[in-house]
C-alpha cells in the first residue's frame, strides 16, 4: 500500500538519511495516511557493503526511519537480499504476525576506498575457488557471458541492446544513476572489463535505499483505492560456484524461483504487461528472459533484438533502467524493482508508464545465480 | 659409490631470452620442484617417500609447503652450496639405507626464483631396476647437469626436457617487479584464512576428486560426501588428469576488474585470462591462465594445469593450480 524511493547514485547521504528518505516517501505515499506507530515489523535488506556495521544493522539503521521498538531482521542474500526480504516481510503479514510491516533495502557503496571497494564487490561470489583464480563477479560473467556468445554469437549484439535500451528507459526515471543514452556501437567499443563484456556491460556501484509497506489483502482498501496485491512468490538457490554447475548459461535458482512463483500465482507469462529482471551484467538480462520462460535457450538474443523488450514494446522490460542504468545499491535493488511495479500498477510512472500495466514480474539474483527470488503482482 | 633411483624427471621454464631460460613470473623454488616432481608422473598407489632431500637455494620457509604437498609426515634436508649440493643430497640418500623411499628434488640456478628443476626417486627396489647414477663430487652445475644426464640415460618423463625456445609474453623488467613483491604487501584482499585455503589442499594442489563407487561419479573439489548420492555415497579419492581439461569458458580480466589481492600482478604484467577448465562431464575448475598472453587460451582449447604463485597474504605466498596452454 506505499512504497519510497530515493535517488540512486553516488550520494551525499549515509545510509541511516538514506533510508530515513526512502521509508518517509513510503509512509507519505499511503492514500489515506497510516500512524507510524501501527508497525509492527521490519525487515531490511543490505549487505553491509563496506563493513563499518555488519552485526545488528537493522536496528541501527532502521531507529530514525522506523522507529525504535519495533522487531527488525537483515535479510541478506547478496544482490538478493531484496527479493529475500518481500518475501519475509509478505510470509510475516500472511502468518497474522503482523497488521502493517515495513520491507526495505539500502546500500551505500561510493564512501569506501577503491581497493576495499573490490574487496566487497566480490565478498558474494565463492571466495574459495573463483576468488582465488583472480575472478570477481564481472569474470565470472564473464564466463558466463563467453559460453553464451560461443553457442549464440549474435548475443554480443543482443547485449549491447540491452544496456542502449535500459539506458534509454533511465532517462525517463528521475532516480537514476545514469540519465545519459548511450548506442549499441558505443557499448561495443568501450574498454573491456572482463572480455566478452566491456564497461557498459556493467551496471554502476551506487548508493540507494527503496522501502515497501505491507498490510493484509483484505485491510488494503482501508488506507488507498489502488492497492497492489502480491499474488505468487517463488524462491530458489543453486551452487555457489559456477564451476560446480552442469551449465553456465542457464541460473537454475531463476528457473526454480520462477516456476514456483507462477504457480503461486496460478497466471500464465502471457498475462505478464512487464518485468522488473536482473540485469546487474547485460548478459544476465538475456540470461533471465530464458529461464523465467520468456524465451527458449539461446532465444533471448531474438527476442531483444526484435525491440519486444523496449518500453513501447510488447513485453517491456526494465522500464525503470534496471539496475544497469538506474543502479545497483545491493541490498537496495530488490526493494526497488518492487518500488517500479508499485508505481507501473497504479499508473502512476509518469513518463515511463507502462500502458495499462495489470500484471507484473519482478526477479531478483543473488550473485552469479546462487540465490533467486521472483515475485508476481497485480493490481486491486 | 653409486646409488640406484626409481624414476627421474626434469622441468624447465617454457621460455628463453637468448638462449638462457626464464621463469615464468609466478614461478618460485617451491612450484618448479613440485613441476619436477609432477613430471614423475608416479601413479596415485605410489609409497610416500618418508625423506626429502631439497637441493639447491631453497628457502627453509617454504617446508611447510613441500609437506603439505607431499600430505604426509617426512624428514626434510636441505642440502646448499654452490656446486655439490645435489651430489650430497644423493650421498645422503644412499646413506640413508635400504627399505627407505626418497625424494631429491633439486633447484637451479640460485636467486633466480628457481628456473631447472629436477626430481629423483629413490625406493626400496631401487637398486634392481634402475639406471645409476654416479655422482662426481665437486663437479659444476647441479640441476642443469642432472638434466642433461638424465636425457642421456631416457629415464625422464618427456615433460621440459626440451630446450626452451619461446619468447615470453611479458615484459621481462615487469616480471621481476612481480616475482619480488615482499609477501607482507596487500592489505585489503579477500580474506581467506590460511586455514580454509589449507582446507581444500589436496583439491587445490593436487587435483584430487572423490569417485563414488555407488553411482560411479565424480566430486569435485573433494567435499567428503558424493554430490550425486549424499551421505549413502561410497568415496575413494582418484587424481584428475593434470594435462587433460578443455576450455569451456573463458574470460580475460581488465586492470580494474582484477580482486584487491591480484593488484601487484596486474600492476607488473596487465590483464590475464581466467578459463573453466572441464576434465570430464561435470568435474570443472576455473583456474588462472598462466604462461600465455591474455586471450591466448580460448574455448575449446586444451589445457595443463600447474601448480603457481597466486596472490601474497598473511606474510606468505599462496598457491593454486593455474592452466597452461599444452599442445593439441
Amino acid at each position: 500500500m506505499g512504497a519510497g524511493h530515493t535517488r540512486f547514485g553516488a550520494l551525499e547521504d549515509g545510509p541511516r538519511a538514506l533510508l530515513r528518505g526512502a521509508v518517509d516517501g513510503a509512509f507519505a505515499s499511503v492514500d489515506k495516511g497510516v500512524e507510524r506507530g501501527a508497525l509492527r515489523e521490519a525487515f531490511l535488506a543490505t549487505l553491509g557493503f563496506g563493513g563499518w556495521q555488519i552485526g545488528n544493522s537493522s536496528a541501527v539503521l532502521l531507529e530514525e526511519a522506523a522507529g525504535v521498538g519495533v522487531p527488525t531482521t537483515r535479510v541478506e542474500n547478496a544482490c538478493a537480499s531484496g527479493g529475500y526480504a518481500l518475501r519475509a516481510g509478505v510470509r510475516a503479514v500472511e502468518r497474522g504476525d503482523a497488521e502493517l510491516v515495513l520491507v526495505a533495502g539500502v546500500e551505500k557503496m561510493t564512501d569506501v576506498t577503491n581497493a576495499r571497494r573490490r574487496y566487497w564487490l566480490g565478498v558474494s561470489g565463492d571466495t574459495e575457488w573463483e576468488r582465488l583464480a583472480g575472478l570477481t563477479f564481472a569474470g565470472v560473467y564473464g564466463l558466463i557471458a563467453s559460453d553464451y556468445l560461443h553457442r549464440h554469437p549474435r548475443g554480443a549484439d543482443a547485449m549491447a541492446e540491452v544496456a542502449s535500451k535500459n539506458h534509454e528507459n533511465g532517462t525517463r526515471n528521475p532516480n537514476a544513476h545514469f540519465q545519459k543514452r548511450i548506442s549499441r556501437e558505443e557499448v561495443l567499443r568501450a574498454p573491456r572489463v572482463a572480455d566478452p563484456l566491456g564497461l557498459y556491460d556493467c551496471c554502476p556501484v551506487s548508493d540507494g535505499a527503496a522501502a515497501l509497506l505491507l498490510v493484509p489483502a483484505d485491510r488494503a482498501r482501508q488506507y488507498t483505492d489502488t492497492p497492489v496485491y502480491v499474488d505468487g512468490l517463488g524462491a530458489g538457490s543453486d551452487r555457489l560456484a559456477v564451476q560446480e554447475r552442469p551449465d553456465l548459461t542457464t541460473f537454475e535458482a531463476t528457473r526454480r524461483a520462477g516456476a514456483q512463483a507462477f504457480h503461486d500465482a496460478g497466471v500464465d507469462r502471457e498475462r505478464i504487461d512487464f518485468l522488473e529482471v536482473h540485469d546487474c551484467f547485460t548478459i544476465a538480462e538475456l540470461l533471465a528472459l530464458e529461464d523465467l520462460g520468456f524465451a527458449e535457450p539461446g532465444g533471448a538474443v531474438d527476442l531483444t533484438l526484435s525491440g519486444a523488450t523496449r518500453a513501447s514494446g510488447r513485453l517491456p522490460v526494465n522500464p525503470d533502467g534496471g539496475l544497469k542504468s538506474k543502479g545497483h545499491p545491493i541490498g537496495a535493488s530488490g526493494v526497488s524493482q518492487v518500488y517500479e511495479v508499485f508505481l507501473q500498477l497504479r499508473g502512476a510512472a509518469g513518463a515511463r508508464q507502462v500502458p495499462a500495466a495489470e500484471v507484473a514480474l519482478a526477479h531478483n539474483v543473488g550473485g552469479a545465480g546462487a540465490t533467486a527470488a521472483v515475485s508476481i503482482f497485480s493490481r486491486g | 659409490m653409486s646409488v640406484g633411483f626409481e624414476c627421474g624427471a626434469v622441468y624447465r621454464p617454457r621460455f628463453a631470452m637468448a638462449g638462457r631460460p626464464v621463469p615464468s613470473p609466478d614461478e618460485d623454488e617451491f612450484t618448479v620442484a613440485v613441476g619436477a616432481w609432477e613430471a614423475l608422473a608416479l601413479p596415485p598407489g605410489a609409497p610416500r617417500p618418508t625423506h626429502l632431500h631439497l637441493a639447491g637455494e631453497i628457502p627453509p620457509s617454504l617446508d611447510w609447503a613441500f609437506l603439505a604437498y607431499l600430505g604426509g609426515p617426512a624428514d626434510v634436508h636441505h642440502h646448499r652450496g654452490d656446486s655439490a649440493e645435489l651430489d650430497e643430497a644423493i650421498a645422503a640418500v644412499s646413506a640413508t639405507g635400504e627399505g627407505v623411499t626418497s625424494l631429491v628434488l633439486a633447484v637451479e640456478p640460485a636467486g633466480t626464483g628457481g628456473a631447472v628443476a629436477v626430481a629423483l626417486r629413490f625406493g626400496p627396489n631401487s637398486e634392481r631396476r634402475s639406471p645409476r647414477w654416479t655422482p662426481r663430487p665437486g663437479s659444476v652445475g647441479g640441476a642443469e647437469r642432472v638434466a642433461a644426464a638424465l636425457v642421456e640415460f631416457g629415464a625422464v618423463a618427456a615433460t621440459g626436457t626440451a630446450a626452451p625456445r619461446e619468447e615470453p609474453p611479458w615484459p621481462l623488467e615487469r616480471a621481476h617487479q612481480f616475482s619480488t613483491v615482499p609477501p607482507s604487501q596487500v592489505a585489503e584482499g579477500a580474506y581467506v584464512p590460511r586455514a580454509r585455503y589449507l582446507e581444500n589442499l589436496p583439491s587445490r594442489w593436487r587435483l584430487e576428486a572423490d569417485r563414488c563407487g555407488r553411482c560411479g561419479r565424480v566430486t569435485f573439489p573433494r567435499r567428503g560426501r558424493c554430490r550425486y548420492c549424499g551421505p549413502a555415497g561410497q568415496l575413494s579419492p582418484e587424481i584428475l588428469p593434470r594435462d587433460g581439461a578443455i576450455v569451456v569458458a573463458a574470460t580475460v580480466i581488465g586492470k580494474g576488474g582484477q580482486p584487491t589481492e591480484f593488484d601487484p600482478q596486474v600492476d607488473a604484467l596487465g590483464s590475464y585470462g581466467v578459463v573453466l577448465a572441464e576434465f570430464a562431464p561435470g568435474v570443472r575448475l576455473t583456474l588462472q591462465v598462466t604462461d600465455s598472453a591474455p586471450g591466448g587460451v580460448r574455448i575449446g582449447d586444451r589445457v595443463g594445469t600447474r601448480l603457481r604463485r597466486l596472490y601474497p597474504m598473511e606474510g606468505e605466498w599462496r598457491y593454486g593450480r593455474k592452466a597452461v596452454p599444452i599442445s593439441p
